[in-house]
C-alpha cells in the first residue's frame, strides 16, 4: 500500500485544475528482440511505483505538466530511464526497450507444447543455441553439446563417419528400455532408433545424423519432471527439443557458411609388427613346452612370415577430408516469413573408406492468411549416405587391431589379393572389394494453425510427419565370397513413417498486477510404422544402388518383413499461476495411453507439480545491491517410460506359413511368452534449484539437486532357459539417480575492445540399483560378459574376477577368490562388482575471449572417475590366440624372478587358470580408471573489417577450429571416450564404456568462412 | 461458474471425446504372427503345434545333442581349438555356464513347453474327439518323458551316482507357465519320465505313421529302464517290441545312407537337403566333400574300428596315412540329409542280450543277438560265437558290437557312464566316469536363488 500511497495522494489532489495540467505519457516495454514485458515497474524520480506493465508489455499514466525522469525497472533487466516533457492536457507515447542485464533471463524457452520465459520456468530446462551447435565440427548436432549443458554426459561416438552418440541427461534411469531421452523437432518425436541396422559391421545406424546443424535455431534439454512430465510416459531420460530455423528479422537475409577439414585418430593403436610378432608367439609356444618353431597361423612359412611386416593399421586407418557448405536465407516482410536453408556436407573420416554425406534442404514458413490465424510450416528433406566399411569385431580397422597379423600380406606373390579363406583377415581387400553403403532419405514436415480466438483465448492444431527411408546396400564380388556367382548384391530397405497430431488450447483467467493464471490443455496422436524388406540378387555385376541392369542375375530373392508398429494416444493440461509476478506455480499432469502395453496397463498418468519462487524480486533484497537476481525452485513429477519392442506384452505364435513344418505337415508354435501385466517404468523425481546472479549478472549461477527414483523398471530378463524361452519383459527392480549439478557463468572482463568470459559446469550423478526382484546379476547382461545388474551397484557394473598380480615364480596370472584369497584358477563364481562404467562427475570449461575483431574459445571437457573395460585387451594382451598383440604385452613375465604387467605368454587357456575358452578372461587386469580432461575445441574467429566490404556483405568471418587436440589420460587402450557399437538397448545402457576394438574419436582441424549479407 | 470459462471447457469436453477414439488406435497387433489367444481354435491347430514339437525335438536330435556325448567320449579326435568353440570346451569337458550347450537346453525345454501348452489348452478347444484327444495326449508324453530323459543325461550325473539317486537332476516342468522351477533330483526326474511313458503307451495309438507309436514309447521305456540298469524291466520292454512282428533284423550295415524301415520303430524325418533333421551329422562327419570336418574319430578309435574283417570298417578313411599328419575322417554321414533312426531294432536286439547277460537270462538269444550283429558286420569273415562262450566274453563281445555298431550316435559315452554307475571301474578319456566335467554346466540364465550348479573341469 505504502508505495502506491503516491500515486494515490496524485488522484486525490487531482483537481479539475490540476486534470488540466496532466498529460498523459504511455507506451509499450519491450525486450531486444521486441517481445513485450509485463511486470515492469514504471516509477518517476521520486522512485515510487506508479503502475506496472500489463501482460503485452503495455502502461499508461497520468503526469503533470513538466520534466519527468520515468524509471523502468525490472529483474533481470538494465534498469531504463526515459526523460520527457509533458505539457498539460499532451499526451506522449513511447515504445521503451529494454536490456537484458543478462539473455539468459528474459530468452524465451521452448518448453512442451509453448514458450516462457527463463525467469518464469519452474523446472529444469537448458538452452543452447543453435549458432553454438553449428560452429562445432561434429559428425551429429547432439555431439556438439558436449561439455555445455550441465548434467547431460555426451559420448561422442567414434571416428567412424556417422556414428551415433551417447547422450544420458542426470543418469540413467533404464535398463532394457531405451536410456535416451526423447528428441523432438519441431514439435514431433523424431524416429531414433539405434538399431535399425542392427549392428552391422560393428556400427549402430544414427537416427540424428541426418538432422543439419545449421538448421537448428535452439536446443532444449528438459532434465527434471516439472520440465518433461509434459511428455509423460517418455520424458524419464530427459528430453531434447529442437527448434529450427525462421524467419525473424524483416527483409531479405542470407548467410553462407563453408568448412574445410581434416580427420585424423585421436590416438593410433600400437600393435606388434612383424619380427616382435614371432617372437612373442614362438616365446608362448616354448613356454608351452613346444620345440623348434612354432607352426604359425593360417600355415604361414616362417620364411614369408620374416619377409612380411604389414602395419594394418596404417592400412586402414589415414587422413580424411571434410568439406561443408550451407547457404541460409530468410525473407520477411509484414505477416510472411521464410526460410530456405541449404547444406551439402561430406564428412570423411580417418577410417580409410568411411565417410558421411549428407544433402539436406529446408523450407520454413511463416504466414497469417486471416487475422488471428497463425500458420507455420516446415518442411525438410535430407540425404545422409554413408559409406561403409566394416569395424570392430566385424573387421576393417577392428581386424587391424586383431585378426589380420602382420605376417600377413596384403597381396599374394601373384599380385592378387592374399586371402586364405577368410577374407576378414586382409581388412583391405574387404574394403577394396567390397561396396557397401547404407543411404538415409529423411523428411520432416510440420504444419502448425494457430487461432486467437479473443485475448484471452487461442487454439492450436499441428501435425508432423517424419518420414524415414532407409536401405542398406552390400554387394560382394566372387573373389571375396568365394562363390560360383560373379556376385551377390543385397539390399535392405527399411522405411519408417511416423507421424503425429495435437489439438490444444491456451485460456488465460486472470491477468492482473497480482495474479496470472492461465491453461493449456491438449491431446495428441503419435503412431510409427516401420516397414522393411530384403532383396538378394544372384550374378550381380554392381550393387543395386545403381540398378539392378547389368550382370547374369541368376537368382532374385525379395522377401517382404512384418511391419511394426507402435502408437502413443495421450491427453494433458498444463496450468501456469504467478502471484506478484515472483511466485509461480506450474500444474502439468499427461496421460498417455501406449500400444505397447495390455488394455489392463496401456494408460499411465505422469502429474508433476512445481514452484519458483524469485527472490530477488522481494522488496527485502533490494538492499542486496550485489545479488541481483536470486530464484529458488523445486518440482515434483512421475514420468515414463516403454520397452522398446512393440509386442512385448503379447503372447504370439508363428503361424504355418512361417514356419517349416515337419515331416511335411504344418506346425505352428508359441514364439513369446504373454505378459499382460507389463506395464510402465515410472520416474517420482524431486528437483530442488537455486538460480542467481550478482554484480548485474557479471556472474551468474545455478545449483540443483535431485532425485530419480524408478520403479518397475522394464528388463527384458534373461530368464531361467528351463521355462522354455530365454527371455521376455517384465517390470523388476528400481533403480535410484541423485545428483547435484552446478554451472557458473562469469563475465570476467568486459570492455569496450576486450572480453573474457567462463562458463563452467559439473554435474555429479550418483546411480544404484535399488532392486531386481528374485533374479541374479546376470539376468541382464552387457557388453561381452563383463557388466552385470547388481543390487546396491550402479547400472553398468563390472563384475569380475580380480586379478591380483603375476606369480613371480610361475609367470602365471593370480586371482582373488571371492572371499579375497588368492588361486590360480579363473571361475566365473569369483565376480564380484568391481567398478561401473558411470562416471563420478561430468562436466565443461568454456573460455571465450574476445579482443576487438578476434575471438578465441576453449572448450575442455572432463569426465571424472568412472571405469573403462578394455574388453580386447584380454583378447590382444591375453591368451595367444590368432590376435595381433599390443606392444603393452612386452611388459610380461619372461623368467622366474620376473614383475611384470602381464603374465607368461601362452597358447593354452590352462597356463591362466581360465576354461577352454580365452573369450572369457574378464578380469580387472583389463579394467581402467575412465577419467579425462580433453581440449575438445579450440576456435578462433576472425571478423573481417565491415569496411572492406562496404554495406552489401555485413559479416564476414573466419573461423579456425581444432578438436580434440590434447587428452590427458591414464587409460592405456587408446582413446578414453568411448561409446561401443551396441547390440540393443541394455547393451547401450550398460556398456558404454566397454571398449572392443573400438575406433578412436577424430582429432580434426577445421577452416570455415561465414558470410552474411 | 462464470460464462467466460464455458467455451474452454466445452472444448476440452470436445477433445476428450474425440481422444477416445484412441484406444482403438492403440490396438496394435503384430504381423505375421498369431495371438496366443487366437492360436488353437481347431483340431488342426493343436496337430500343428504338436507337429512343431516333432520339430523342435528332431532339430535337438539331428546330431546336435549326440555329439555333445561323442566329444566327451573317447571316440573322437580333439576339434580345432578355434577360441570359443563350444566343442572345444565339451572336447575338454570343461563347459562352464558362459560355454555350455545352452541352445540345446533351452530348445529341449521349448518342447516341453510346446507340449506343455498342448496339455493346457486342448480342453478348451471344440472338436477334439476322444481318440484324437488320447493320440495327442499320448504323444505329448512321449516327447516330453524323452525331452526330460536327454536334459538329465546331459546335465548330470547318471543314475546310480548316488544309491538313492537323490544327486541333483534338472528342473522337470509340467506346466506351460512362469513359475521357476529348480532342479529336481535324478531319482525324480527319472521317476516322472517313467511316469510319463506310462501314459503314453496307454493312450498313443499302435500304429501312427512317421510319428510315434505304442511300440517307440515301449522302446523308449526299455531304454530309459536299462539306463536305470533296471535290466528285467528293460527286457520286459524290449522284448513286447522285438517280438511285436512289426520290426525284423536287417542286413543294411549304414541305417543313415540308406534307410532301413524295418529295423526303424522312431526316426526323424527328413523331406529333402533344406528339411534335413540329420544336418549335424552330415554337417560335422561328411567327408566325401570336405577332407577336413569338424569332428574326426581318434587313432584310438580308427584301430578298433578299421579291421580288415570288418565290413563297417569302410565308414572311416585314414587321410595321410602313415605320416605324421594322419588323421581320419568317417563316411557314415555323407548324404545330402537322411532320416535318422533313433529307436532302431539293432539298438534294442544289443540290450536284450545285456540285459539277458545281466539276469542270468536265456544266453542262447543273448548269443544270437550279437552274433546276428556280428554276422552281418563280418559277412564272409565272421565265425559264429561259441554257444559255451563266458558270459563276460560274451559282454565284451556285445559291449564292442555296440560301440562299433552306435559309433558316432552319441551312445558309448553314455554306456560307459551308466556302466560306471553300476559299479565298474571305467574310464573315460582316462577320466572317472564320474569326473565333473562329464557333466555339461548349466547356462547362466538359471542363477536364480536356489539353483544348484554343476561342479566344474576336475577331468584331466
Amino acid at each position: 500500500m505504502k508505495r502506491y500511497l503516491p500515486a494515490l495522494l496524485l488522484g486525490i489532489l487531482a483537481s479539475p485544475t490540476a486534470y488540466a495540467q496532466q498529460g498523459v505519457y504511455s507506451g509499450a516495454v519491450r525486450d531486444e528482440s521486441a517481445n513485450p514485458i509485463g511486470g515492469v515497474e514504471v516509477s518517476d524520480n521520486l522512485s515510487s511505483v506508479l503502475t506496472k506493465t500489463d501482460r503485452n508489455g503495455n502502461f499508461k499514466l497520468n503526469l503533470s505538466a513538466g520534466k519527468h525522469i520515468i524509471n523502468f525497472r525490472l529483474n533481470g533487466y538494465q534498469e531504463t530511464a526515459d526523460t520527457i516533457e509533458m505539457t498539460a492536457g499532451g499526451s506522449i507515447g513511447k515504445t521503451i526497450i529494454m536490456q537484458t542485464a543478462s539473455a539468459r533471463m528474459t530468452d524465451l524457452v521452448i518448453v512442451g507444447y509453448g514458450t516462457t520465459r527463463r525467469r518464469d520456468l519452474t523446472g529444469s530446462v537448458a538452452s543452447v543455441r543453435g549458432a553454438e551447435v553449428k560452429d562445432m565440427p561434429a559428425p551429429s548436432f547432439e555431439s556438439a553439446l558436449q561439455g555445455k549443458v550441465a548434467g547431460v554426459q555426451i559420448t561422442t561416438g567414434s571416428g567412424v563417419a556417422g556414428s551415433a552418440s551417447l547422450v544420458r541427461i542426470r543418469g540413467v534411469a533404464s535398463i532394457s528400455a531405451s536410456g535416451d531421452p526423447l528428441y523432438i523437432v519441431d514439435g514431433i518425436p523424431v524416429t531414433q532408433n539405434y538399431f535399425i541396422n542392427g549392428n552391422n559391421g560393428g556400427f549402430n545406424n544414427n537416427p540424428l545424423a541426418t538432422l543439419n546443424p545449421e538448421d537448428i535455431e535452439s536446443i532444449e534439454i528438459l532434465k527434471d519432471a516439472a520440465a518433461t512430465s509434459i511428455y509423460g510416459s517418455r520424458g524419464s531420460n530427459g528430453v531434447v527439443l529442437i527448434t529450427t530455423k525462421r524467419a525473424s528479422k524483416s527483409g531479405l537475409r542470407f548467410e553462407f557458411t563453408s568448412r574445410v577439414g581434416t580427420s585424423q585418430p585421436t590416438y593410433k593403436p600400437q600393435m606388434l609388427n612383424s619380427a616382435q610378432y614371432l617372437q612373442m608367439y614362438q616365446e608362448a609356444w616354448e613356454n608351452d613346452g613346444g620345440t623348434g618353431r612354432a607352426p604359425l597361423p593360417n600355415n604361414i612359412s616362417w620364411e614369408d612370415a620374416q619377409r612380411t611386416n604389414t602395419n594394418w593399421v596404417d592400412e586402414t586407418m589415414g587422413v580424411g577430408l571434410k568439406t561443408m557448405y550451407s547457404l541460409g536465407t530468410s525473407y520477411k516482410k509484414g505477416k510472411f516469413g521464410a526460410y530456405l536453408g541449404l547444406t551439402s556436407d561430406d564428412n570423411g573420416s580417418f577410417i580409410i573408406g568411411s565417410r558421411y554425406r549428407r544433402n539436406s534442404v529446408r523450407l520454413n514458413l511463416d504466414f497469417e492468411p486471416i487475422k488471428n490465424l497463425n500458420i507455420n510450416v516446415n518442411t525438410s528433406y535430407s540425404q545422409g549416405t554413408n559409406f561403409r566399411v566394416d569395424g570392430a569385431w566385424s573387421g576393417g580397422f577392428g581386424a587391424a587391431m586383431s585378426t589380420a597379423l602382420p605376417i600377413y600380406p596384403i597381396y599374394d606373390s601373384t599380385g592378387a589379393f592374399w586371402r586364405p579363406g577368410n577374407g576378414s583377415l586382409n581388412p583391405v581387400a574387404v574394403r577394396k572389394l567390397k561396396d557397401w553403403r547404407t543411404t538415409e532419405n529423411r523428411s520432416i514436415h510440420n504444419f502448425k494453425a494457430s487461432y486467437r480466438i479473443n485475448e484471452r483465448w487461442s487454439v492450436t492444431a499441428s501435425g508432423a510427419v517424419d518420414i524415414m527411408d532407409f536401405f542398406e546396400d552390400i554387394y560382394e564380388p566372387r573373389a571375396l565370397i568365394n562363390t560360383d556367382h560373379a556376385g551377390i548384391a543385397k539390399r535392405s530397405p527399411r522405411n519408417t513413417f511416423n507421424y503425429n497430431y495435437n489439438l490444444l488450447t491456451q485460456y488465460t483467467f486472470l491477468d492482473n498486477d497480482k495474479h496470472e493464471l492461465d491453461g493449456m490443455a491438449g491431446t495428441e496422436f503419435q503412431r510409427s510404422d516401420v516397414k522393411s524388406s530384403y532383396i538378394e540378387v544372384s550374378d550381380m555385376a554392381h550393387a543395386l544402388y545403381k540398378g539392378e541392369s547389368g550382370g547374369e542375375k541368376s537368382t532374385r530373392i525379395e522377401r517382404q518383413n512384418a511391419t511394426e508398429a507402435f502408437a502413443f494416444a495421450s491427453y494433458f493440461v498444463r496450468s501456469n499461476y504467478k502471484y506478484k509476478g515472483r511466485y509461480i506455480f506450474q500444474f502439468t499432469l499427461r496421460s498417455d495411453g501406449s500400444s505397447r502395453f495390455g488394455p489392463n496397463n496401456a494408460y499411465g498418468f505422469f502429474p508433476a507439480v512445481s514452484g519458483a519462487w524469485i527472490v530477488s524480486d522481494e522488496p527485502f533484497m533490494r538492499s542486496f545491491r550485489r545479488q541481483n537476481f536470486l530464484k529458488v525452485k523445486a518440482g515434483f513429477g512421475r514420468t515414463g517410460n516403454t520397452p522398446n519392442e512393440n509386442y512385448a506384452w503379447r503372447g504370439t505364435f508363428t503361424p504355418p506359413q512361417n514356419s517349416y513344418g515337419y515331416n511335411g505337415q504344418p506346425s505352428i508354435f508359441p514364439t513369446r511368452l504373454a505378459n499382460p501385466d507389463l506395464r510402465w517404468e515410472t520416474s517420482d523425481v524431486f528437483d530442488f534449484t537455486i538460480e542467481g546472479g550478482f554484480w548485474k549478472n557479471r556472474l551468474t549461477w545455478e545449483i540443483s539437486y535431485y532425485n530419480k527414483k524408478t520403479s518397475g523398471v522394464i528388463l527384458d530378463l534373461a530368464v531361467p532357459r528351463s521355462l522354455g524361452f530365454s527371455s521376455y519383459y517384465d517390470n523388476v527392480g528400481a533403480i535410484r539417480n541423485t545428483g547435484v549439478e552446478l554451472s557458473i557463468n562469469t563475465r570476467n572482463i568486459v570492455k569496450k575492445a576486450f572480453s573474457w568470459s567462463t562458463n563452467f559446469n559439473i554435474a555429479r550423478n550418483y546411480n544404484e540399483i535399488l532392486d531386481i526382484g528374485v533374479y541374479s546379476q546376470d539376468a541382464v547382461s552387457g557388453g561381452t560378459n563383463d557388466t552385470r545388474v547388481v543390487v546396491g551397484q550402479p547400472v553398468g557394473t563390472n563384475y569380475l574376477v580380480r586379478f591380483v598380480r603375476v606369480d613371480e615364480a610361475t609367470g602365471r596370472p593370480v586371482y582373488l577368490d571371492k572371499n579375497g584369497n588368492e588361486t590360480y584358477t579363473w571361475t566365473n563364481d569369483n565376480r564380484v562388482a568391481v567398478g561401473s562404467v558411470l562416471p563420478d562427475a561430468v562436466g565443461g570449461l568454456t573460455n571465450t575471449f574476445t579482443y576487438k575483431n578476434w575471438n578465441l574459445k576453449f572448450l575442455m571437457v572432463y569426465k571424472i572417475g568412472g571405469n573403462i573395460y578394455n574388453s580386447s585387451a584380454k583378447r590382444q594382451n591375453g591368451v595367444v590366440t590368432d590376435w595381433n598383440m599390443t606392444t603393452d604385452y612386452f611388459d610380461r613375465w619372461q623368467q622366474p624372478g620376473d614383475q611384470a604387467k602381464y603374465p607368461k605368454l601362452s597358447r593354452e587357456t590352462s597356463a591362466y587358470g581360465l576354461p577352454p575358452d580365452p573369450y572369457q578372461y574378464n578380469t580387472t587386469l583389463f579394467l581402467e580408471d575412465g577419467s579425462y580432461l580433453r581440449l575438445r575445441n579450440v576456435s578462433l574467429g576472425y571478423r573481417l573489417p565491415s569496411r572492406w566490404f562496404g554495406d552489401k556483405i555485413q559479416s564476414c568471418r573466419l573461423i579456425f577450429t581444432a578438436v580434440n587436440i590434447l587428452t590427458f589420460t591414464n587409460f592405456t587402450g587408446g582413446d578414453p571416450e568411448i561409446a561401443r557399437d551396441f547390440e540393443n538397448p541394455a547393451d547401450r545402457n550398460m556398456s558404454s564404456n566397454i571398449t572392443y576394438l573400438t575406433a578412436p574419436q577424430e582429432k580434426s582441424y577445421n577452416l570455415t568462412l561465414n558470410l552474411t549479407f | 461458474m462464470k460464462m467466460r470459462f464455458l467455451k474452454p471447457i466445452m472444448l476440452l469436453t470436445t477433445l476428450s471425446i474425440a481422444g477416445a477414439a484412441c484406444n482403438k488406435m492403440l490396438d496394435l497387433k503384430p504381423e505375421n504372427l498369431t495371438l496366443a489367444e487366437e492360436a488353437l481354435n481347431t483340431p488342426a491347430d493343436v496337430q500343428a503345434l504338436l507337429n512343431s514339437c516333432y520339430d523342435e525335438f528332431a532339430n535337438l536330435m539331428n546330431g546336435s545333442v549326440q555329439n555333445y556325448h561323442e566329444l566327451m567320449g573317447e571316440h573322437l579326435s580333439e576339434p580345432p581349438s578355434l577360441a570359443g568353440s563350444l566343442y572345444y570346451s565339451v572336447y575338454k569337458r570343461g563347459t562352464f555356464s558362459f560355454r555350455t550347450a545352452d541352445r540345446e537346453y533351452l530348445d529341449f525345454y521349448n518342447c516341453i513347453l510346446r507340449v506343455n501348452t498342448i496339455f493346457g489348452r486342448m480342453g478348451s478347444v471344440p472338436g477334439i474327439d476322444a481318440a484324437t484327444a488320447d493320440r495327442l495326449k499320448g504323444e505329448g508324453y512321449f516327447l516330453r518323458a524323452w525331452c526330460h530323459w536327454e536334459l538329465v543325461k546331459l546335465w548330470a550325473q547318471p543314475y546310480g551316482f548316488t544309491a538313492d539317486n537323490s544327486h541333483p537332476g534338472v528342473p522337470i516342468r509340467l506346466n506351460a507357465d512362469k513359475s521357476i522351477e529348480l532342479r529336481s533330483t535324478v531319482k525324480q526326474v527319472y521317476d516322472r519320465i517313467l511316469l510319463d511313458l506310462d501314459s503314453s503307451i496307454a493312450l498313443i495309438p499302435e500304429s501312427n505313421g512317421n510319428y510315434a507309436d505304442r511300440h517307440a514309447a515301449i522302446a523308449l521305456k526299455a531304454k530309459v529302464l536299462f539306463f536305470m540298469n533296471r535290466f528285467s524291466d528293460a527286457l520286459d520292454a524290449a522284448n513286447t517290441v522285438l517280438n511285436s512282428g512289426r520290426y525284423s533284423f536287417s542286413d543294411s550295415l549304414n541305417r543313415f545312407a540308406s534307410e532301413v524301415p524295418q529295423e526303424t520303430i522312431f526316426k526323424l524325418v527328413s523331406t529333402g537337403p533344406s528339411d534335413n533333421r540329420g544336418s549335424a551329422l552330415i554337417n560335422n562327419y561328411r567327408s566325401d566333400n570336405n577332407p577336413n570336418p569338424n569332428l574326426k574319430p581318434s587313432k584310438a578309435f580308427a584301430a578298433i574300428a578299421m579291421q580288415g574283417h570288418d565290413r563297417r570298417s569302410a565308414f572311416y578313411e585314414a587321410k595321410n596315412p602313415g605320416k605324421a599328419n594322419e588323421y581320419f575322417v568317417c563316411h557314415k554321414f555323407d548324404k545330402d540329409y537322411f532320416n535318422v533312426p533313433l529307436l532302431h531294432y539293432t539298438d534294442l536286439m544289443l540290450l536284450r542280450a545285456e540285459c539277458l547277460l545281466e539276469t542270468g537270462g536265456d544266453k542262447t538269444t543273448a548269443i544270437d543277438d550279437v552274433d546276428r550283429v556280428r554276422k552281418r558286420a563280418y559277412g564272409t569273415n565272421w565265425t559264429p560265437l561259441d554257444n559255451l562262450i563266458p558270459s563276460l566274453q560274451l559282454m565284451d563281445s556285445l559291449r564292442l558290437q555296440r560301440k562299433l555298431e552306435m559309433a558316432f550316435e552319441g551312445d558309448w559315452t553314455l554306456q560307459q557312464r551308466r556302466l560306471g554307475a553300476k559299479g565298474l571301474n571305467i574310464k573315460i578319456r582316462n577320466s572317472p566316469w564320474n569326473c565333473p566335467g562329464l557333466v555339461l554346466q548349466f547356462p547362466q540364465s538359471e542363477n536364480t536363488k536356489g539353483f544348484i550348479f554343476n561342479e566344474e573341469g576336475g577331468c584331466n
